[in-house]
């Protein structure tokens, strides 16, 4: 899933550990995030999005995900 | 690098003492084995099983740190089991239905736990690869 997390992240001047620990996952977490190889729970999702003063569709892209049948 | 009070990191460090712990009386108890290797039965089989316990902690720690741990790895730590899971189950049926008089071997059964071992570690390996 496709998301804005490494820009929101930049915005922010926040690491990917100083991410990781706001919201209590892995760095590796974080990196399989970024990288869309991933795709968060919908707590992790809530959670990020908090972190970020943010919605979750601001952070990660519906149009990413393929629409149901 | 992230805090130690994360607490994916504490989950780590929880996990860490008590697989040292599992594997401290582990081997404690295979040492008493080889000492007390002349016992009479039945305390020849019982030193002989009793390494396994700790495993039974050490299985529970594992199963706990899966619950302590953040999503994604417990995700890939699942992934890698059911995957190895999977393929030592094919394996040790293809090998024992190959087993028998005048055909393959037959090994220990504890070949199946390095097989086991072997293709978890191999899948974790790749599946934390391929996730960056």
């Amino acid at each position: 899933m496709k998301n804005r997390i490494k820009v929101l992240r930049a915005e922010r001047d926040f690491s990917q550990a100083d991410l990781a620990d706001l919201v209590g996952v892995s760095r590796q977490t974080i990196v399989a995030l970024e990288a869309g190889k991933y795709a968060p729970s919908l707590t992790l999702a809530f959670k990020i999005a908090r972190v970020f003063a943010c919605t979750v569709e601001d952070v990660f892209d519906p149009a990413s995900v393929d629409a149901a049948p | 690098m992230t805090s130690p009070q994360n607490p994916t990191n504490l989950a780590y460090r929880r996990f860490v003492l008590r697989m040292i712990a599992a594997l401290a009386v582990y081997f404690v108890l295979l040492l008493g084995r080889v000492l007390f290797a002349a016992l009479p039965q039945p305390w020849l089989t019982v030193s002989a099983v009793a390494p396994a316990l700790p495993l039974l902690y050490a299985f529970s720690a594992i199963a706990r740190f899966l619950g302590e741990t953040d999503e994604f790895k417990r995700k890939m730590i699942v992934d890698a089991a059911a995957f190895a899971g999977g393929v030592t189950a094919v394996l040790a049926v293809g090998y024992g239905l190959g087993e028998g008089p005048g055909m393959l071997p037959q090994p220990s059964a504890l070949i199946d736990f390095a097989v086991f071992m072997v293709l978890w570690l191999a899948a974790m390996f790749t599946i934390k690869a391929r996730a960056r």
